[in-house]
């Protein structure tokens, strides 16, 4: 299967005593396509009820300040329950001893994220857990690549993302020898759509860049060694982004 | 003996009690605060129409900024309250520390990029086969964070960072210098009200991180464009009893992303532009 052809998804049960976090985690959960928030409860015992009911997520978050009951209760509890398949438990904590870690780790967690996070963060500690090593390494571009995008003040809903994003998955994880019909051509294939339509996106993701984020695209014309200031073609903005998001990676 | 060092310590139940005091809550409630700007980022982005979605985005982008610095600021707070408890909070273990700064000053030299900054961080290893001691590398990681935003802020874009075999750390700027209340804080500990009203905390804080180390501060000849210190590294006396096993290879990688996430915070708070 190609990347981006199929993008994995992790389902996730979230539970956080702080209701504004669980609205949060609900609302940003809505807006990606990476983790299924299947719910965000407020106590402990919510979590057990949903899993006897037979939910089964592949993440369970965990926040250490629960109640009703509390983390090392809950999960002696959740070990004793009769599951289909046994959730990645994942702990959320405020800064704590090495100690304090490591008896989180002996209840039967299987990490932690130390507060505070971004929600960036914690969806990705939450990707890393219940997803694949290939799936882990596609989710980083695509954050990546989003990321970037955002700062440069690219509005996503002017289409031609999609694209971009499977043409990078490809060069970022795959192949160093491309060339831009070949991209094209890639991205295009299975969409119903003509290589055409895939450059005329790019071109417009290109032009919409360097309008929108003239310091981000500087930055992108120094990625291949061209001045700032510069217009990149569509080649060049992809190997740029492409060297860009590597070196993210530490690729 | 050493009563200060005995005094100070802080047992593991009162390391819990502080860090779910202070710094927990203030952990907790930023972490939330953040949360909920990021889900709006996202939930505006993706689906909130034009111009809502970029008026939306522009005032979260600016929220965003306010969080980072105010996190760094109550960061800092915390700090200096809690004072020498807080310091103390993790064990010094035995670190070289020429192979620590040459990663660090790497590090910085690509965080102030990132941030546009044209800061240059040199490291200069004059110690001939390396220079041990006993810290904790994030109060080293501290220290230096807070000099290099001061630098960067006075318009300094060349910083050279020496270890010396006689055991000291040398700290040298082309920036527009520092004035007498300046390094009288800095190495005398005299707080004069008009400069901490101006702003002095950063370098309250960079002495009370290096009294945290055992590093005495020290007046170093001003140069004519610039500002220079000194720092006096104590002796490193290894306890082999306290001699433990580790991983060098995951502890390198535990430092070097430690450094980076410092390093990260004290800029992005600090160098982001209007």
């Amino acid at each position: 299967m190609r990347n981006g052809d199929k993008q994995e998804w992790v389902s996730a049960l979230f539970a956080d005593s702080d209701r504004g976090q669980c609205s949060a985690i609900k609302l940003y959960g809505a807006a990606q396509q990476s983790v299924e928030v299947c719910a965000a409860v407020t106590s402990g015992l919510q979590v057990l009820e949903i899993l006897e009911k037979g939910l089964s997520p592949q993440v369970l978050v965990l926040d250490t300040l629960l109640q009703g009951p509390g983390l090392g209760e809950l999960l002696w509890q959740i070990g004793r329950l009769d599951l289909a398949s046994r959730p990645c438990i994942l702990v959320t904590a405020m800064p704590c001893t090495q100690k304090t870690a490591s008896r989180f780790l002996t209840m039967g967690a299987d990490c932690i994220i130390f507060k505070p996070y971004t929600m960036a963060e914690l969806f990705a500690a939450v990707y890393r857990c219940g997803g694949s090593d290939s799936a882990w390494n596609s989710y980083r571009v695509r954050e990546y690549l989003h990321d970037m995008l955002c700062e440069m003040h690219y509005n996503r809903r002017l289409g031609g993302w999609n694209y971009l994003e499977r043409i990078l998955l490809r060069t970022v994880l795959e192949s160093d020898d491309y060339i831009a019909k070949e991209l094209y051509q890639y991205a295009a294939d299975g969409q119903h759509i003509q290589p055409g339509t895939v450059c005329s996106a790019l071109q417009r993701i290109n032009e919409s860049l360097r309008r929108t984020g003239p310091e981000g695209y500087d930055r992108l014309c120094r990625a291949v060694n061209k001045p700032a200031g510069s217009r990149l073609s569509n080649l060049e903005l992809i190997r740029s982004l492409t060297e860009l998001i590597r070196r993210a990676m530490g690729r | 003996m050493n009563t200060d060092n005995l005094t100070d310590r802080v047992w593991p139940e009162k390391m819990d009690s502080l860090r779910g005091g202070l710094k927990g809550r203030l952990a907790e409630d930023f972490c939330v605060l953040q949360g909920a700007v990021d889900a709006l980022t996202r939930y505006l982005d993706q689906q909130a129409p034009e111009p809502v979605r970029s008026t939306g985005l522009d005032s979260l982008r600016e929220m965003n900024r306010r969080i980072r610095r105010l996190e760094r600021l109550a960061d800092n707070a915390a700090d200096l309250a809690l004072g020498a408890q807080l310091r103390r909070l993790r064990a010094p273990l035995p670190m070289e520390l020429t192979g620590h700064l040459r990663a660090l000053c790497a590090c910085a030299s690509e965080e102030l990029a990132a941030c546009d900054h044209p800061l240059q961080v040199i490291f200069r290893d004059r110690t001939q086969g390396g220079l041990w001691l006993e810290a904790d590398d994030n109060l080293i990681n501290s220290l230096l964070a807070n000099l290099l935003s001061n630098s960067a802020r006075a318009g300094a874009d060349r910083v050279e960072l020496t270890c010396t075999a006689d055991r000291r750390l040398l700290y040298r700027d082309n920036g527009s210098g520092a004035d007498a209340a300046a390094l009288a804080l800095l190495t005398q500990g005299k707080a004069e009200e008009p400069f901490l009203a101006r702003g002095g905390t950063g370098l309250l804080l960079v002495r009370e991180y290096a009294a945290a180390l055992e590093w005495k501060c020290c007046p170093a000849q001003q140069p004519e464009k610039g500002f220079a210190v000194d720092f006096v590294l104590p002796a490193h006396c290894p306890d082999p009893s306290q001699l433990v096993l580790a991983d060098g290879a995951k502890q390198m990688e535990c430092r070097h992303a430690a450094c980076r996430r410092c390093m990260q915070q004290e800029f992005a708070a600090t160098l982001w532009r209007e």
